[in-house]
């Protein structure tokens, strides 16, 4: 076996949240390439989710797209049972929050924190049992490089501590379901080129303080962070649970 | 730069795993970690050259690989003198090319309690594990710079961040330690030079360094105990993140450890 080997995910049956755009789309492509057998794509916006769909209409892999809100539990729990037995979860979903903290109210707040971590708790809590009876379980949850360092992009105090908060329970899932033979781990991204960054890039001072903070002198593709994603989801990370991995051009440096 | 959410990656990422066309030094390769990681690159189609102190273990990975239709070649080189690791990679460069990728594995550990180490085992532990790294990507950063594309992973340990635990004591951690301050400082300064610099830490492996345990079976369920995954490493664990870190799929990466601990870390 090599490396080329152990990184394909042949066969496997994927949730892939916030699918529609950025980091999940990608991510559902890569899946696709990797040899995934099925993939359910979940995103608010169904336009993008169709859009989404039809770039995986040529790559073998079975598709279902659904139009819910994933921190939502009774939605959850209706995709889990009309779905095949889901072996590995890729937690992408999550509003944009911009307000700085004098102006963050608790509606904004909530919808923050619902949106980035409830949604990993929920689609954990629904999906895990079937893993852990089968023995078998994949989850990579997005977190950012704001959760550790306290935002310096686009995410405020609400974003910052969702993310953080992804990191946090992303471990302790991982310790805890390290014995039914599956892993969990997060990916912390810092500056990402996806329609999200359109705000920053339009002020050109802004755009170039940005990249500044950035040792590699620019954004990721979304596929840097995607393909860090499928070797998280793959064999070739084997010995790999609860690991909060930058991908961020250097800006974290921990 | 526009916007890449409507851009299809498809395709596109058996062609970023790819070394093709890329030369790979890897230090301490005779054997364990070092060897499998010469490996799984030339099998991503790296050229390689194996070094390692001790010449005939150095031959015989390049023997192997060279029979499996790879480019390898084997070099000696004690990472902690300046004159062996100035002479090897000047071999190197004549023989084949500069490096474009650099593993800096070689190191050496010892399990005596602070109180029992003498300054000679001091030095020679901060001498292998981290001099040897500073030496070695001396010799080879220059042209990665002038040729603006470079990788360096150093393999670094869990005990660097949590203080031994396992197997190695404060010599080893302290060099460990060492080696990711090096790693970040290094990959802040090279950025710009399209050359990344990472580390990989990892947790307790099944190799000739921790052969110690393969006597010791208390000991060993005591550290296993301790693993979220109940498990050791093995190289080819390692070695896959090597592998991620030098081809495409790790282009955004710098100033990053892996942890490649069972779980261990969680951090």
């Amino acid at each position: 076996m090599s490396f080329a080997e152990r990184i394909e995910l042949t066969g496997r049956t994927a949730l892939v949240t916030g699918a529609g755009a950025g980091i999940g789309r990608t991510t559902a492509e890569l899946l696709a390439e990797r040899g995934a057998a099925h993939l359910v794509l979940a995103d608010l916006d169904a336009a993008a989710l169709e859009q989404t769909a039809q770039l995986l209409t040529d790559s073998g892999a079975e598709t279902t797209t659904v139009s819910i809100d994933v921190s939502d539990w009774a939605a959850v729990t209706e995709l889990a049972e009309r779905s095949p037995p889901i072996d590995t979860i890729v937690n992408a979903a999550g509003n944009v929050a911009a307000s700085p903290f004098e102006d963050l109210d608790l509606l904004e707040w909530q919808a923050t924190i619902d949106s980035h971590l409830k949604s990993c708790f929920v689609t954990g809590r629904i999906l895990v049992p079937g893993m852990v009876e089968r023995g078998f379980g994949r989850i990579v949850n997005v977190a950012s490089v704001a959760g550790k360092r306290g935002g310096g992009f686009l995410g405020k105090t609400a974003y910052a501590a969702a993310k953080a908060g992804i990191d946090g329970l992303s471990k302790v899932m991982a310790r805890e379901l390290a014995p039914f033979g599956i892993r969990v781990n997060a990916v912390d991204p810092g500056l990402t080129d996806t329609a999200r960054l359109n705000s920053l890039r339009a002020d050109p001072e802004v755009w170039s303080r940005c990249l500044g903070a950035v040792p590699l002198g620019r954004a990721a593709h979304p596929h840097e962070i995607a393909g860090v994603i499928v070797w998280l989801l793959s064999d070739a990370s084997s010995y790999v649970t609860g690991e909060t991995v930058n991908v961020d051009g250097g800006v974290a440096m921990e | 730069m526009t916007a890449s959410d409507d851009s299809s990656a498809a395709g596109t990422m058996s062609s970023r795993i790819s070394l093709a066309g890329r030369h790979a030094a890897i230090t301490g390769a005779g054997r364990g970690i070092g060897a499998q990681t010469a490996r799984e690159l030339a099998g991503l189609e790296a050229s390689v050259s194996v070094l390692d102190i001790e010449l005939d273990r150095a031959e015989s990975v390049a023997i192997e690989l060279a029979g499996e239709g790879h480019e390898a070649a084997a070099f000696e080189c004690d990472v902690a003198d300046p004159a062996s690791v100035e002479a090897a990679f000047d071999a190197i460069t004549s023989a084949t090319a500069a490096p474009d990728i650099l593993v800096n594995n070689a190191g050496a550990t010892s399990f005596v309690t602070f109180l029992d180490t003498t300054e000679a085992e001091w030095d020679h532990l901060v001498s292998v594990n981290l001099t040897g790294t500073f030496l070695c990507t001396r010799a080879a950063i220059g042209q990665m710079r002038e040729r603006g594309w470079g990788r360096i992973v150093n393999i670094s340990s869990i005990a660097g961040k949590r203080g031994g635990g396992f197997l190695g004591r404060t010599p080893y951690s302290a060099a460990k330690a060492g080696v990711l301050g090096f790693t970040k400082a290094l990959a802040r300064e090279v950025a710009s030079d399209g050359v990344t610099v990472n580390a990989i830490a990892p947790g307790p492996m099944d190799t000739d360094m921790t052969q110690i345990l393969r006597e010791d079976e208390a000991l060993l369920r005591k550290i296993v105990a301790n693993v979220p995954l109940q498990r050791r490493g093995l190289p080819y664990e390692v070695a896959d993140a090597v592998c991620l870190l030098c081809s495409g799929l790790g282009d955004y990466m710098t100033g990053e450890t892996l942890n490649i601990d069972g779980g261990v870390a969680m951090e």
